[in-house]
């Protein structure tokens, strides 16, 4: 847990504060993101967390210990750092470099070896291949790995993280956020985690932090930054395609339709029947294992054929979408393959319910609405 | 062909030459390193002081080296010793040693030096195990600086008692005898080659294979 109460510092007394009267709560095991446009006091509120920049004013408390109170060095040893340029040791091979930490704690060398093998994988690098090279031997990607690695060596409860993903192309950077978020939910860190990039903001984060000129403009979760932005700065910062993002945020699952029925190979023809004379459309097929095998469309079998074998009748979906998708995957999928539903299933194939257009469609524009309402009130 | 003839007949007295140089020269870069390092290190964060320092390595670069010989042996303690002859050399060697300790700790990346302490690490071991390490290859470069230079200016010690191959040099060009300065001046560039050759060595040894520039890098994310 990490808590930043009425925090201020002054570089230079004349000049104005670089960080003013900040107050922010990461609860145990959360992402908070700081974002803003650089020069707004992101990294000089990280570096005040470990003490790489003492405060002018006010108190920070990292697991109820106040900082101040601390040794430095003792404080720092308990705090992963990841920096924007990395700073991995160039005269350190990639495994002292993950060593570091342990070492300086007076691990033995045993553990300190396993702990680093395991963090390499963790991180997707094999500790055969790369623990003997050396950084000037590894690619941007790969550095940012073993700087993360790094700073998750003695596996510190709390990880600060100045950009830690901003020296590598889009690619490879979304890949690193989507592995780090994976390691994340795993360990549970409480992260401190800076950037200027909303997008990834809106990613990582549980909370968002959006700061201008030191402080702090409003810090809720992506959702409520992105639904109902607190003044025009957010709004601006946030970007006029907010509706976009709210795709990228939202999983699949948050309007998974569940209410078509459910149908397996060997259902007797009677049961369609039934179904279709209560007026139903669609229903899904099923094999034993619960796996998707298509559809059929009812009432055009009815009206025209037996259902005798219906099995022949069977349609495949063109497209389906995993369980951990966001509701822009399925919206990309709508527009490429043209088609309004896209079955969701399971990492083993298991069926969990369809995705519909007009659902999404009347999702967005109903939290829009209850939040302007909200807005209106409240101004 | 005179020459080869004039250095097998004079083999005895060209090897205690040789061997004479090179324990000077020895002793002063191991006294040079150990004084001018400290140096280094101890001014690495006060411009200022640091400015002053190189500034007066700069002056006694600039003595000629006869002077500098001279003036040293009228100091009662030194006189017309070897002591004279050490600290002379010790001298010429403070401002590639020291300006290039001072500036290959300055310019290790910061962010590097911030990740160590950002670490945990206390100063001594930022020092110790992060920045010094870091600034070897430029340390080194300044000793090698020092040390050939040292090689040749230690040929004009003879004129203070010193019995090296300078004498060779300076006896060969009193008689004109050519093919005893040829003899000098061949010996003291291999010489200065040689002890190059060493440091060289030395330094592959100590400085970390991560500091080499290396071709190896291979984009192993793909494109
Ligand atoms: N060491 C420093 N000395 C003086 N001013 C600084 C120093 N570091 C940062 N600042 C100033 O403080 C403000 C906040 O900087 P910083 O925290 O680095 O912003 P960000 O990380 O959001 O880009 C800027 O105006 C910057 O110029
Ligand atoms: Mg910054």
């Amino acid at each position: 847990m990490i808590r930043l109460k009425n925090v201020s510092k002054y570089y230079k007394k004349k000049e104005g504060a670089a960080v003013s009267n900040l107050n922010l709560h990461v609860e145990e095991g959360k992402i908070c993101v700081m974002v803003g446009p650089s020069g707004c006091g992101k990294t000089t509120t990280l570096k005040m967390i470990n003490r790489i920049i003492e405060p002018s004013d006010g108190n920070i408390y990292v697991n109820d210990k106040n900082v101040m109170e601390q040794n430095p060095n003792e404080l720092r040893l308990k705090i992963g750092y990841v920096i924007q340029k990395i700073g991995l040791f160039p005269h350190y091979t990639v495994y002292e470099n993950v060593a570091t930490v342990p070492k300086l704690l007076g691990w033995k060398e045993e553990k300190i070896r396993n702990r680093a093998n395991e963090l390499l994988k963790i991180v997707g690098l094999s500790p055969q291949e790369y623990a003997k090279k050396y950084p000037n031997q590894l690619s941007g990607g790969q550095k940012q790995r073993v700087g993360v690695a790094r700073a998750m060596a003695a596996n510190p409860p709390v990880m600060l993280m100045d950009e830690p993903f901003g020296a590598v192309d889009p690619i490879t950077r979304n890949q690193l956020q989507n592995e780090f978020l994976k390691i994340q939910k795993k360990m549970k860190k409480t992260i401190c985690f800076v950037t200027h990039d909303i997008d990834e903001a809106i990613k990582m984060g549980d909370k968002i932090a959006i700061m201008c000129d030191g402080k702090l403009v409003q810090y809720d979760t992506p959702e409520n930054i992105l639904f109902s932005p607190k003044n025009e700065f957010v709004e601006e910062f946030v970007g006029s395609d907010r509706a976009l993002k709210v795709l990228n945020l939202l999983k699949v699952d948050t309007i998974l339709d569940t209410s078509l029925p459910k149908i397996s190979i060997d259902t007797d023809s009677d049961v369609l029947k039934k179904l279709a004379l209560k007026g139903q459309d669609h229903v899904v097929v099923l094999d034993d294992e619960e796996k998707l095998v298509g559809y059929i469309k009812l009432r055009k079998i009815v009206e025209r054929r037996s259902l005798e074998k219906w099995d022949k009748y069977i349609k495949r979906y063109v497209s389906t979408i995993d369980e951990d998708s966001s509701l822009k995957n399925a919206m990309v999928s709508m527009l490429q393959f043209d088609v309004f539903n896209i079955p969701v299933i399971s990492e083993n194939g298991v069926y969990k319910g369809i995705v519909n257009f007009n659902m999404i469609k009347s999702y967005i524009s109903e939290e829009y609405e209850t939040n302007n309402i909200v807005d209106k009130v409240v101004g | 062909m005179s020459t080869i003839k004039y250095f097998i007949n004079n083999i005895n007295k060209i090897t205690e030459l040789t061997y004479e140089h090179f324990i000077l020269i020895s002793i002063a870069i191991v006294l040079a390193v150990i004084i001018w390092f400290t140096v280094g290190v101890v001014i690495r964060n006060n411009n200022k002081l640091a400015n002053g320092v190189i500034g007066v390595g700069s002056i006694i670069m600039s003595i000629p080296s006869i002077s500098m010989y001279g003036i040293l042996v009228t100091i009662p303690f030194f006189g017309l010793s070897r002591k004279s002859a050490v600290t002379a050399l010790v001298l010429y060697a403070m401002l590639p040693i020291v300006r290039n300790v001072y500036v290959a700790l300055n310019e290790v990346d910061k962010s590097i030096l911030e990740a160590a302490s950002g670490m945990g690490m206390n100063k001594k071991n930022v020092l110790l195990k992060v920045q010094l390490p870091l600034a070897l290859p430029v340390i080194f470069a300044g000793v090698r600086v020092a040390l050939v230079m040292m090689v040749g200016v230690a040929t004009l010690a003879v004129y203070i008692g010193e019995r090296n191959l300078g004498r060779l040099i300076s006896q060969g060009i009193t008689r004109t005898h050519t093919d005893m300065v040829l003899v000098g001046g061949i010996l003291v560039a291999l010489m200065a080659i040689l002890v190059d050759m060493i440091m060289a060595f030395i330094q592959k040894k100590l400085i970390s294979p991560g500091l080499h520039n290396s071709n190896e890098y291979i984009n192993q994310e793909g494109c």
